[in-house]
């Protein structure tokens, strides 16, 4: 009966099930659990996907564990499982953690003050919508800011806001922009950036873990690096400190900070020295038998040779006909053309003036004579010997760099990763199974289809996979050379030009004071040569950029919609950055995550976001896995907390009624189309059609099986019973057609297998791999072809160099309050630093010290760490900047500087699309000082 | 007024005895008061009329019990300022939340065993959370008192009646008595949050201690 003095408790009718004697009868009475559920955990831990079961009891989950269910994909190699870390181990505990927001709020003293009060989700979400047309009416929708996350919510939270902001024409700002993992030098070499499956690692016979620390980072994984080096692999590890995965590794190449394009050039240059390179490889896979102008150190073109000639029309001479010809556009495979790699000769251009060509081998080889490992030595600091041993194994077995997501953080990543790219090269290592390079990507997406569907069920993925064959076959009608992962990548480069993402480069130049640091002339490369600003104009100016600068000047942005995200955080610069130039702005700051975090605590509204196993979604899908991960929603939300996707429909359907009241119900958006507000909700949702989580889950699946990702007959009940299931095909998501290999059910996935055994072309200007950079940027800055620069004195001229990485102990600062592991470290921030430079400044550990530079400065606990080298300190990301003295992180000191070439353009694949080509800012190798803090 | 009237407020009625029933009243009033604060109850507040109601029930205790009279219990006339203190205080705060969190799983050493334990004793003893609640607020820890208690009031037999009894005392002893003194030293030096949870926190925690001593020897005298 029920029990009307109850308010917190309700009877189950059960009454007591027996006299109670002692506490052990509790534990003796009979358990069932109310419900055992497959979840993950869906935040960017990538790669993450490692199914978990929950046991629910009492609406609470109680208990967790791996599922270690995965099966084996190719024979030979070792399964994934058991899968887990020790944060997704222990996700209760994040479920029902301390930060957790459970109610809507709204703050009641200055932003930051912490000062909240609780206010329904009515009032809530008729706030922000008001706020939305408010900004819409004064700024335009532009005015509408989301930085793309991967953090808290899972794709199921991305999808929500991007669609929300897209309708009403708002700008969602690039992933890899925003979070910085974009590999430029990768890009630059291949036109993608891609990622094997982790079981490949297995099939290496070298691994080089370089810019990763795979031992903190990929806890669910490393076995496969482990396995491999029992089989018989060498496992060697590149990094300035003594990092934690050194420990596990064969060699140690201690690289002095910033010097890893000079070791990787010694070891290209030793290759080729000995003759160890591959020729047939680079003649068939790579640019470096391409015909150069002496004259003008540019590709020899057709537009050259012929007026009206194709500017993307390439040349080589053929050994064989003693001949220049074309390099053919459509296809890798040479023919009966054997393309030099070394003859010079003489060609006559449209205009009648004869020049001198070569092939870019020889400027390679031209290029290496600066690198040898004697004098590499000297930049690097790794001892000629080792080097040379170090080259020859490369070229002699089948090596697999771990590239993890540290260099794109370097100013001279591109420099870096292109000279690793072309060791890879010259020696063959891409394209076959254990080698190659990875770096990050999305995996096959059902929800892309979804998404794009104008009517539901499977007619409307029908129909939306039809237009997309039928504009793929229009281009590829255009070009008959062109491919499919050409069109694809052509389709998404236009539709870039056209969407509602942008890279963040222009929002943080215009909005959020980067001006200023960009244009630090003394924080730059010393070889750029003019003013950035001259730079930045000059891009703009030339339309490179058409369609992306966005929010531009003219617009101020007003409403900031932070979901799952920590831009106080990640953000370059941090507070001091953000807080003077782009928070004074800001008219709403909306933060919608299931945790309190710095930038909640400097918004205006709080909505509180059901995560975990509260919520239906899917973790991120990779190529590294290939599997669709499910996370069933086990138990209601706590407090009033609602999914990402709950709120959204809420918010359309709030602005919509808001728009109505206000007699504002059309406006042109920043692209000159009309935009309506009368409708969004039924545009938000097909016509009610979405209205509940679970339909818009079934109807991904779904859609995966008309779209070919996911086996026929796959529903939603397959997933509950399962937690996961394995791709069968990449579907249209352009990362992950520009894999370039089939994925197939029962071999690990390694990418670029369409280039070298069906002889495809690739996504860049010269079809090949392209190692040359002919761009007039690039040859101004002496970077056509790769070389090392030193890091800039970005913040100033310091003795110290801060470095970071991805910790052990949290997912972002997603679990760094988590107090059982802070128990496993020292529950703080800390900085290593080596004993010399602590010796120098008096500094002993566990002192509060101060970093700081022209910059800024922030304060950090001191240890004192002889895996340090001297000159490097370290500060692991993640430590949320409320743990800090003053609240301020090492972020306040970095510049964020933006290297300039990043804003080169108008050329081949130097094209922004999602996820790829733009101007991203470094945070590694700043410079600074650090002291006793006062008092301390 | 009697026991009996006070509890009829809340809609128990009966002859229960008198005594039990102002514990259980007591435990319903401190459950009431850690929840979040609708603003009838700070109308109360303000009205002097939760204190009434508190000193009388009070009065009715098996054992001597006094609110002293250096606690405070005023409160901020504006009922948004008022909430707003609940939460820094207890709710939301900057450094891994607030400072004293009304979750007793976030005194111990893993939350998920703690919650376990409570939803043991609630299902042994027929049951359950509301669905948005946690099984460790201090409300609801507090709440389980209070229906422990009458259901030791309405016990049919002796047995019945020890039964409760025993699940009192274990359940103080081992979920609320054990954390409140850290939730009250916490509360003690904060500053914000306001004298009247600092009170409410201090006189609950007094209350928890006699209640412990009590329950221990009702157990050994039966
Ligand atoms: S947090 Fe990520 S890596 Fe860790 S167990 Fe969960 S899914 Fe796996």
């Amino acid at each position: 009966m029920a029990d009307s003095t109850l308010r917190t408790l309700q009877t189950t009718g059960a009454g007591a099930t027996a006299k109670y004697q002692s506490q052990e009868d509790l534990f003796r009475q009979k358990w069932k659990w109310d419900k055992v559920a497959w979840v993950s955990h869906c935040v960017d831990c990538y790669p993450g996907n490692c199914p978990f079961r929950v046991y629910v009891k009492d609406g609470v989950v109680l208990y967790e564990e791996p599922g270690a269910t995965y099966q084996t994909i190719e024979e030979g190699v070792p399964d994934l499982n058991p899968m887990g870390c020790q944060k997704g181990a222990m996700w209760g505990q994040m479920l029902y953690s301390q930060e957790r927001i459970l109610y809507p709020m709204k703050r009641v003293g200055e932003r930051g003050a912490g000062r909240w009060k609780r206010i329904t989700w009515d009032q809530a979400i008729t706030e922000v919508a008001d706020a939305v047309i408010d900004a819409i009416q004064e700024q335009g929708p532009q005015s509408i800011i989301h930085e793309m996350t991967g953090a808290q919510g899972g794709p199921m939270a991305l999808s929500a806001v991007t669609r929300f902001t897209g309708l009403v024409g708002g700008i969602t700002m690039d992933l890899d922009g925003v979070v910085n993992d974009f590999a430029p030098g990768m890009y630059l070499t291949f036109g993608k950036i891609f990622a094997s499956s982790v079981d490949d690692w297995f099939l290496s016979e070298t691994i080089m873990i370089w810019h990763m620390n795979p031992v903190y980072t990929r806890i669910p994984y490393y076995h496969y690096v482990s396995e491999a080096r029992y089989k018989g692999a060498c496992v060697v590890t590149v990094a300035p400190d003594v990092s934690p995965s050194a420990v596990h590794a064969d060699y140690h190449l201690p690289v002095r900070p910033g010097t890893d394009a000079a070791l990787a050039l010694a070891m290209s240059q030793v290759i080729i020295e000995e003759g160890l390179h591959n020729k047939p490889f680079i003649k068939e896979q790579t640019d470096l038998p391409l015909l150069v102008r002496l004259d003008n150190e540019r590709f020899l073109r057709q537009s050259d040779l012929q007026a009206g000639g194709r500017d993307d029309q390439f040349y080589w001479f053929d050994a064989r006909t003693k001949q220049v010809v074309e390099a053919p556009r459509g296809t890798l495979a040479l023919g009966k053309v054997n393309p030099s790699l070394e003859t010079r000769t003489q060609v006559r251009l449209a205009d009648g003036t004869e020049v001198e060509v070569q092939p870019v081998f020889q400027l390679v080889l031209k290029r290496l004579e600066d690198y040898t490992p004697e004098k590499a030595s000297e930049i690097c600091g790794i001892n000629p010997e080792a080097i040379r041993k170090m080259a020859r194994r490369v070229a002699t077995s089948r090596t697999n760099i771990l590239l993890g997501f540290n260099s794109g953080k370097n100013y001279h990543a591109d420099l870096m990763e292109r000279a690793m790219c072309l060791m890879l090269g010259l020696t063959g290592n891409w394209g076959k199974k254990g080698s190659g390079i990875r770096m990050w990507s999305v995996g096959p997406w059902p929800g892309m289809m979804t998404a794009m569907k104008m009517m539901p069920g499977p007619e409307g993925a029908s129909r939306a996979l039809q237009m997309v064959d039928s504009i793929l076959r229009s281009f590829k009608a255009e070009d008959p050379t062109v491919t499919h992962e050409l069109a694809v990548t052509e389709l998404a480069t236009r539709g870039a030009a056209m969407g509602e993402g942008a890279p963040p480069a222009f929002f943080w130049y215009y909005h959020c004071g980067f001006k200023e640091n960009w244009n630090r002339r003394e924080w730059h490369d010393p070889s750029m040569r003019r003013e950035f600003d001259d730079y930045f104009n000059e891009a703009v100016s030339k339309g490179w950029w058409q369609g992306h600068v966005r929010p531009g000047p003219e617009t101020t942005p007003r409403v900031y919609l932070e979901v799952g995200g920590n831009t106080l955080r990640r953000t370059r610069g941090g507070q001091d950055q953000l807080l003077k130039h782009l928070w004074p702005n800001l008219k709403m700051v909306v933060f919608i995550d299931w945790r309190m975090n710095t930038t909640g605590m400097h918004s205006d509204i709080i909505l509180p976001a059901a995560t975990h196993a509260e919520k239906i979604n899917f973790h991120f899908s990779t190529t590294h896995m290939n599997q669709m991960v499910f996370n069933d929603k086990s138990v209601e939300p706590a407090g009033e907390a609602l999914s990402e996707p709950q709120i959204f429909r809420m918010l359309t359907k709030k602005v919509e009624e808001r728009a109505k009241a206000r007699g504002f119900t059309e406006y042109t958006d920043g692209r000159g189309a009309m935009r309506r507000l009368d409708d969004l909700y039924n545009r938000y949702t097909l016509n009610g059609y979405f209205d509940e989580d679970e339909k818009i889950v079934r109807e991904m699946i779904e859609d995966g099986t008309v779209d070919g990702t996911l086996p026929e007959g796959t529903t939603l009940e397959t997933l509950r019973r399962k937690g996961y299931i394995r791709f069968q095909d990449w579907g249209l998501q352009p990362m992950a057609v520009n894999q370039a290999s089939d994925l197939k059910p029962n071999e690990v996935h390694t990418p670029l297998r369409h280039h070298t055994e069906r002889k495809l072309p690739y996504p860049t200007l010269t079809r090949r791999a392209q190692l040359y950079i002919d761009h007039e940027w690039f040859l101004e800055a002496g970077e056509e072809l790769p070389m090392h620069k030193d890091a800039p004195k970005m913040g100033g001229d310091y003795p110290l160099m801060l470095t970071s990485g991805h910790p052990r102990w949290s997912i972002h600062s997603a679990n760094i309050m988590n107090r059982m592991i802070q128990d496993t470290h020292q529950g703080r921030p800390f900085m290593f630093m080596n004993p010399y430079d602590a010796a120098d400044r008096n500094i002993r550990e566990g002192d509060l010290v101060k970093g700081y530079n022209d910059k800024g400065s922030f304060q950090v606990w001191a240890r004192v760490a002889p895996s340090v080298r001297p000159g490097q300190v370290i500060v692991y990301n993640g430590f949320e900047p409320l743990m800090f003295p003053g609240w301020k992180d090492p972020a306040n000191m970095e510049p964020g500087m933006a290297k300039w070439l990043g804003l080169a353009g108008g050329y081949g694949h130097l094209r922004f699309r999602s996820q790829c080509w733009q101007p991203t800012t470094a945070d590694r190798l700043v410079r600074l000082e650090v002291e006793r803090a006062n008092g301390a | 007024m009697t026991t009996a009237t006070i509890l009829s407020r809340d809609g128990i009625s009966g002859e229960e005895s008198a005594s039990v029933c102002a514990r259980s009243r007591i435990y319903a009033l401190f459950s009431r008061t850690f929840s979040f604060p609708e603003d009838r109850l700070h109308l109360e507040i303000r009205e002097n009329r939760w204190l009434q109601d508190l000193t009388t029930a009070c009065a009715g205790l098996p054992y001597h019990f006094r609110i002293p009279q250096s606690l405070r219990w005023d409160v901020h006339a504006d009922y948004d300022v008022f909430q707003s203190g609940y939460i820094r205080l207890f709710e939301v705060g900057g450094r891994a939340g607030p400072p004293c969190p009304l979750h007793s799983g976030h005194y111990g050493q893993d939350r998920l065993r703690t919650m376990e334990e409570l939803v043991r004793f609630f299902s042994f003893f027929g049951v359950r959370i509301r669905a948005g609640l946690m099984p460790d607020h201090a409300s609801v820890e507090l709440e389980f008192m209070h229906y422990l208690s009458r259901q030791e009031a309405e016990a049919e037999d002796e047995e019945e009646r020890l039964s409760c009894l025993r699940a009192q005392r274990d359940f103080l002893n081992r979920q609320l008595a054990g954390w409140w003194p850290a939730l009250t030293a916490r509360v003690k030096r904060e500053r914000g949050g306001g004298a009247f949870y600092r009170s409410a926190v201090s006189l609950a925690g007094r209350f928890l201690e006699a209640e412990r001593v009590y329950l221990s020897r009702q157990i050994s005298d039966s």
